[in-house]
């Protein structure tokens, strides 16, 4: 996905990791009595890479390591093909992993995924939103309209899918990300349709929708690098994108600003592959990772995504707080994605977004 | 070595001087390592399209009745073909020069084009595209000099694919037709040109002829790696230049169907195999291998 920055990050924490870890075992410190337990264990953590698993890294994975004196090795590039052929080959590389919500509804389609231990895992203060069977929301984050602002030259700024739709009103090159999920979501609301009323989705009328846009698109991006990459450039003065890389090279500079109107709030999940050995300490991870203290100092100093659990925001200051997806005046504009709608009709769905797309 | 086992039993010694069996001893790591990261997955494959779990023709069936598997296939093939013949011409060009050219100065370049194999795809992708968009190189110096007043539509489309992939290929025709170009005579030129050719019925009917081994091996190296390209196409094409790994990709991670990308990918394999057929049949493989008659 253009994010992997691998090996010599990886073999640097797996250094200070084991470093930092033996330090903590001849320290033998801490009140806590899963401390002593923990003591020594390996845990494998897999992420997205880039900005965002480095904001895990800084606010939660070396924390953890640091207060448990457990060793983590970290991966990058997750999916559910390779967490299904690790339970398939009871071959585990991974103990928790990172994923986005459709591979989380297909993994709990095809029971790949570890039952949540709500004994260990504290979900009193998470939204309800982010709590699924097997896996618990770690971010929220979205996926809305972006644009350059500088290259719009001072023209007024398309403001909503419906602008976006508008050719003529709002002229200029335009990106959409090459997939079903969210296009055909942004398509009916940009065709009137309230946006908690947008599933079951009208596939029919969605496809009509975008029929309209089909060829003022310019370009159709695959992954997250290219969407920033497009805007900066100016090869597209609009695009769909994510709002924490709009944040980081809005950070750097970058004149790019994000519409929250009718941005779709979508989460990553932390989960355990089914079967897992080391499932008791994974959990333990996953109890420390979605913490309110943890899940506060991420989104304060390292990423612009939403904490998912609710105490959070007494970490963060308000000004970076309405950067936040899940700030509320932010959550009023937006939807939720429906994990459970997509599960079971991507596949039909995809083939249908394949076929319009060649035709 | 030889000498201990030749003291232990006859029969083993003779074994051992029979230089079918010690050949034979020598390509067996090859041989283990091709059983075992190679047949073995493809059997795996295989297996995999054919059985859920009983017996079924269920995924091959679906490909074949479904409009959107085929249209990508012939798309598929379609920009294999073509990105082959700009290759070829581009590859062909660099190598008939090579030829002729003095040593340093072919050193220069043959070394230049050895640098371009250890550079990442993803980089030189993404180069394509700072070259080739709205904005880009290309664009600017054309308005620059007044050629031109919106800028081209290079990417993003057939045209930027074809680039990408021809940039990237090229080095696997030109490698092939210089070593065979290396292995003719450049007298028998000076010959046809004495007994009155011109320059033009002397590439055609003598150094062209002679050369066409490798343009052969070179173009099927070329086509049939083309046929399973995916990260150009996916970044430097459009919404039409979908191939069929892109489609096997999605099947494989999001989809997670394994049946019916096992099935893709067997078809795309068989698809190769039929290519390598047919040019075996006409050509020869023996000449891929570098046989090259001095």
């Amino acid at each position: 996905m253009g994010k992997k920055k691998g090996m010599t990050r990886r073999e640097f924490l797996a250094a200070t990791g084991a470093a930092t870890g033996g330090a903590l075992v001849a320290a033998s410190m801490g009140p806590f009595v899963h401390t002593t337990m923990a003591k020594g264990q390996t845990l494998r953590v897999c992420s997205y890479g880039g900005s965002y698993q480095e904001s895990q890294r800084k606010a939660l994975i070396q924390p953890f390591a640091d207060k448990f004196g457990v060793k983590i090795i970290e991966a990058s590039g997750p999916d559910i093909a390779r967490v299904k052929a690790q339970v398939d080959s009871k071959n585990y590389e991974w103990d928790v992993i990172d994923l986005e919500t459709r591979h989380i509804a297909r993994g709990e389609l095809e029971n790949l995924l570890e039952p949540l231990d709500t004994s260990v895992v504290d979900l009193s203060r998470i939204d309800k939103k982010a709590i699924r069977k097997c896996a618990v929301g770690n971010i929220f984050w979205t996926t809305c309209l972006a644009y350059n602002q500088k290259a719009l030259g001072g023209k007024k700024p398309a403001g909503s899918w419906a602008d976006f739709w508008d050719v003529k009103g709002f002229p200029g090159p335009r990106a959409l990300q090459d997939q079903a999920p969210f296009n055909m979501e942004f398509a009916l609301i940009a065709d009137g349709v309230p946006m908690d009323k947008l599933y079951p989705l009208d596939v029919e009328r969605a496809f009509k929708k975008l029929n309209e846009i089909k060829d003022h698109i310019t370009v159709w991006w695959k992954n997250g690098a290219q969407q920033i990459q497009l805007l900066t450039s100016a090869e597209a003065l609009y695009s769909s994108a994510w709002n924490g890389r709009v944040n980081v090279a809005q950070n750097k500079g970058v004149p790019l600003e994000l519409v929250w109107q009718g941005g779709c709030l979508d989460l990553d999940w932390w989960c355990i592959p089914k079967g897992n050995p080391n499932k008791d300490l994974a959990m333990k991870f996953i109890d420390f990772a979605i913490s309110a203290k943890r899940q506060g100092e991420q989104m304060e100093k390292y990423i612009a995504y939403g904490p998912t659990n609710m105490d959070a925001f007494k970490y963060i200051t308000p000004d970076r707080a309405k950067a936040l997806p899940s700030y509320p005046e932010n959550l009023k504009k937006q939807f939720q994605m429906d994990a459970d709608y997509w599960g079971p009709k991507l596949a039909p769905l995809t083939e249908k977004w394949q076929t319009w797309m060649i035709s | 070595m030889d000498m201990q086992t030749n003291s232990f039993t006859l029969n083993r010694a003779s074994l051992w001087q029979r230089p079918g069996f010690r050949y034979f001893l020598l390509v067996t790591p090859a041989l283990v390592a091709l059983l075992l990261l190679f047949a073995y997955p493809l059997s795996r494959i295989l297996i995999k399209s054919f059985f859920n779990p009983g017996f079924t023709l269920k995924e091959y069936v679906y490909f074949f009745t479904s409009p959107l598997y085929i249209r990508v296939m012939w798309i598929t093939i379609e920009l294999s073909l073509l990105t082959t013949l700009t290759s070829l011409v581009i590859g062909y060009i660099l190598a008939y020069v090579l030829r002729r050219a003095r040593p340093g100065i072919r050193n220069v370049f043959l070394m230049a084009i050895m640098l371009s194999f250890m550079i990442s795809l993803l980089v030189r992708n993404y180069s394509w595209i700072i070259v080739l968009e709205r904005n880009g190189v290309v664009n600017i110096v054309l308005r620059y000099f007044g050629l031109i007043d919106h800028p081209l539509r290079l990417l993003h489309n057939k045209f930027g694919v074809v680039v990408g992939m021809t940039h990237i290929f090229v080095p696997y025709i030109a490698f092939p037709v210089y070593s065979v170009m290396m292995g003719m005579d450049l007298n028998l030129e000076k010959a046809a040109q004495n007994l009155g050719a011109s320059r033009w019925q002397t590439f055609w009917r003598v150094s062209f002829p002679l050369s066409l081994p490798g343009i052969g091996a070179g173009s099927l190296l070329v086509f049939i790696m083309a046929l399973g390209f995916f990260i150009t196409p996916a970044l430097l094409g459009g919404r039409k230049e979908q191939m069929l790994s892109n489609l096997i990709q999605i099947q494989v991670v999001d989809l997670l169907n394994w049946p019916f990308a096992s099935a893709m990918s067997t078809i795309l394999l068989i698809v190769t195999l039929f290519i390598f057929f047919i040019y075996n049949r006409y050509l020869g493989t023996e000449r891929l291998w570098g046989g090259v008659k001095t």
